[in-house]
């Protein structure tokens, strides 16, 4: 690349765009991945002046980014907002521990109010302890269900009107072809929305502001701002089905980079035919009053799972009437495990 | 498989009989894959052995038509222009998406000429999986329940494409040819002998493969989300001018400004142009086409600014459009969509003509 100059400025290129493969000084680098994110945001009418947002931060490369880029744009283009970090704490020692001392290193650096809510302050148990009681098979979809709602939780607590993530085009991309291999019509329909919300009004809106940009340029952009941020991979195993779509991304970008945007937009313009879709009633759960589709919401399912020890059950019959015959199955089998503890007891 | 399949519908001696009439085409890709003439000849001649009538009295036509005949003008040599031409996607991955479209081209402007109503293929679920999966990395998703489609009600201009063996996975087709032994007649592709990951076509096939060997719903479940798409409505006369698809609505009001910002003389095909009048996917392939570096972006590139690559403009200088470089379709198809729109804003204003009596 020596030599070579930046395609618009002339002057000595540092670097290779990601998404286009244009040569571009460290600059105009910074200027085009701000510019684009401002569009998007722009074109999208993500914001109206005076509202408050929350940035979910998990002290990672994408929400460090997201939240350095949405007080610079904030500032720059005079969007009004009143910004806010949220922080979960899902209780993983050696991983999120470490990660949050991120997250209050860029509170200081933006000056920007932030609030953590833990799922042990929230549901009385950390993911350690559920991990320990549910082995890792299943956790994410565990963590899954109870990050969603000390989300909304959060939002609750600090009054906003929409909360922003850090969701980025490979993601968005990845989760596409998982929702086409699963079959899933109703999250494909829903995963490249750039908002998504209850129409009812159930839940915070969450916009995606970096739903076209690149995962390399966000790397990049933390890489050359020096920006402060976490990046160790959950300890916890990953989804192992998820991994495939995710390498399989990753392939494809090194064969053609325009793939990862050319997924979305056609994923944008499938047509669905509403009578397949199963529409959602939202109604409230009766335990906690959190929005559900069941007349339990999934995480008092859980919860009632963990309390009482059968929590591997839970995950099955949340998963409604089809799910019931494998919930026996894991039912018999932990009959069986509870028989051989006795047994085990017994010997002693 | 399909032959044997179909020898076994009409057979007279079938416990199930049918009758209709149907031909076998040939589509030689030979001229393409870099085969020699004897080597094309030697092929065609296997498949037709292979299609031969097991049954004696069975009146079946066998047609070959060689691809390049998409470039037949006089005087040309249509081999190298074709060569030429596939050559010049400067990316394996578009190449591989040229040959396809020409492939596809070939079958239904045969079936329309020759007056045929339906054109059944071999195309297994397997098949069918990574065709999805393909497309929808290209950005071709609006089109992709036309691909998977059992008995498509609608029509290419009156051609319906059947695929009888859809549900049948690649393996069961080996299996059902190794029982019956039939021996399949081995026709090398672009990316025969390629890496496996030199292009999205052989990345998809490579993934699907192995994930439905971990996960054997893979293949079917990924139809049975297509299936729950809405088809698009292929009644429209405006399609992609290059692969012939059905356009979204942004892409039809894009290929509208097109047609209406001609004017008399123009040059009807710089490349800008002609990205505008084709569908995102062909946008995209067109962006590799004589340029390696994708520095024409065709698809950023909303204003009339001409933003064209090196290549092109070169031709220009040299007095020449880039259409005499594409299949002869396309320029039909570019003269029809403007007669199209012609006509369209003719009936528009037909109430004030006065007609000559």
């Amino acid at each position: 690349m020596n030599g070579k100059s930046c395609v618009r400025c002339g002057n000595k290129a540092q670097l290779k765009r990601p998404k286009t493969g244009e040569l571009i000084c460290k600059e105009c680098f910074f200027v085009v991945f701000e510019t684009e994110v401002h569009e998007t945001i722009t074109s999208s009418n993500l914001f109206s002046r005076g509202e408050r947002v929350a940035i979910a931060a998990s002290g990672g490369k994408d929400s460090t980014v997201l939240a350095h880029i949405m007080k610079v744009l904030n500032d720059r283009h005079d969007y009004g907002l009143e910004l806010f970090l949220l922080s979960i704490d899902e209780g993983i020692t050696g991983y999120r521990d470490d990660s949050l001392e991120s997250v209050k290193r860029n509170k200081e650096e933006y000056q920007l109010p932030l609030e953590i809510v833990s799922y042990e302050q929230l549901y009385g148990w950390t993911m350690d302890a559920i991990v320990a009681q549910i082995g890792m098979k299943n956790n994410c979809t565990f963590c899954g269900v109870f990050r969603r709602q000390a989300l909304d939780r959060g939002c609750e607590l600090l009054k906003v009107d929409k909360m922003v993530t850090g969701h980025n085009a490979d993601d968005v991309a990845e989760t596409v072809l998982m929702n086409v291999l699963r079959g899933d019509i109703a999250r494909l329909q829903r995963c490249v929305a750039i908002v998504t919300h209850d129409e009812s009004g159930g839940y915070i809106p969450r916009a995606k502001p970096f739903k076209y940009t690149y995962e390399k340029e966000i790397v990049m952009y933390a890489y050359f701002k020096k920006l402060d941020y976490f990046s160790t991979e959950c300890i916890y195993s990953p989804n192992a089905y998820r991994g495939f779509a995710r390498e399989l991304i990753k392939d494809l970008e090194r064969v053609r980079p325009q793939c990862i945007v050319d997924i979305i937009r056609s994923a944008e313009t499938f047509q669905f035919d509403t009578v397949n879709i199963r529409k959602q009633v939202i109604s409230r759960c009766e335990k906690c009053a959190y929005i559900s589709s069941q007349k339990i919401c999934r995480a008092c399912v859980f919860l009632e799972g963990l309390n009482s020890g059968k929590a591997k059950l839970s995950v099955f019959e949340s998963e409604g009437k089809t799910q019931k015959s494998k919930a026996r199955r894991v039912e018999e089998e932990e009959k069986v495990e509870r028989s051989k503890v006795s047994i085990l007891n017994a010997d002693w | 498989m399909l032959n044997h399949l179909m020898q076994e519908i009409v057979s007279p001696h079938s416990y199930r009989t049918i009758s209709f009439f149907w031909s076998v085409l040939y589509i030689d890709i030979g001229a393409a894959v870099g085969l020699s003439e004897e080597e094309r000849l030697e092929r065609a001649g296997q498949v037709r052995d292979q299609f031969a009538s097991r049954e004696h009295g069975s009146q079946k036509e066998f047609y070959i038509m060689p691809l390049e005949y998409a470039f037949r003008n006089d005087g040309e040599n249509c081999v190298e222009k074709m060569q030429d031409y596939l050559n010049s996607f400067k990316q394996l991955s578009a190449r591989e998406d040229a040959l396809r479209q020409l492939v596809q081209t070939a079958i239904l402007n045969f079936a329309q000429e020759n007056n045929f109503s339906n054109v059944i293929t071999a195309e297994s679920a397997s098949n069918l999986s990574i065709r999805v999966i393909t497309e929808i990395c290209k950005g071709r998703g609006f089109n992709i329940p036309l691909i998977t489609s059992y008995d498509d009600s609608s029509t290419h201009e009156g051609v319906r494409i059947l695929r009888p063996l859809k549900d049948k996975l690649a393996k069961e087709i080996a299996f059902y040819n190794a029982v019956e032994k039939l021996k399949p007649v081995f026709i090398p592709d672009i990316t025969t002998g390629t890496p496996l990951k030199s292009s999205v076509d052989r990345l998809v096939e490579e993934f699907i493969s192995s994930l439905q060997a971990n996960f054997p719903s893979t293949v079917h479940a990924i139809l049975r989300t297509t299936e729950k798409l809405k088809v698009p409505n292929m009644q429209t006369v405006f399609n992609c001018v290059v692969c012939n698809s059905v356009l979204t609505r942004d892409e039809r009001r894009s290929q509208e400004e097109a047609v209406n910002g001609l004017h008399t003389g123009d040059d009807l095909t710089n490349l800008q142009r002609l990205g505008k009048m084709s569908c995102y996917g062909c946008c995209r392939e067109l962006d590799f086409f004589k340029s390696s570096e994708n520095c024409s972006n065709l698809l950023s590139s909303k204003d009339d600014a001409p933003q064209q690559n090196k290549f092109v403009s070169e031709r220009i200088a040299e007095g020449k459009t880039i259409l005499e470089d594409f299949p002869i379709y396309v320029n039909d198809n570019i003269h029809k969509l403007i007669r199209m729109s012609r006509e369209q804003v003719k009936e528009s204003i037909s109430e004030y003509l006065i007609e000559d009596q």
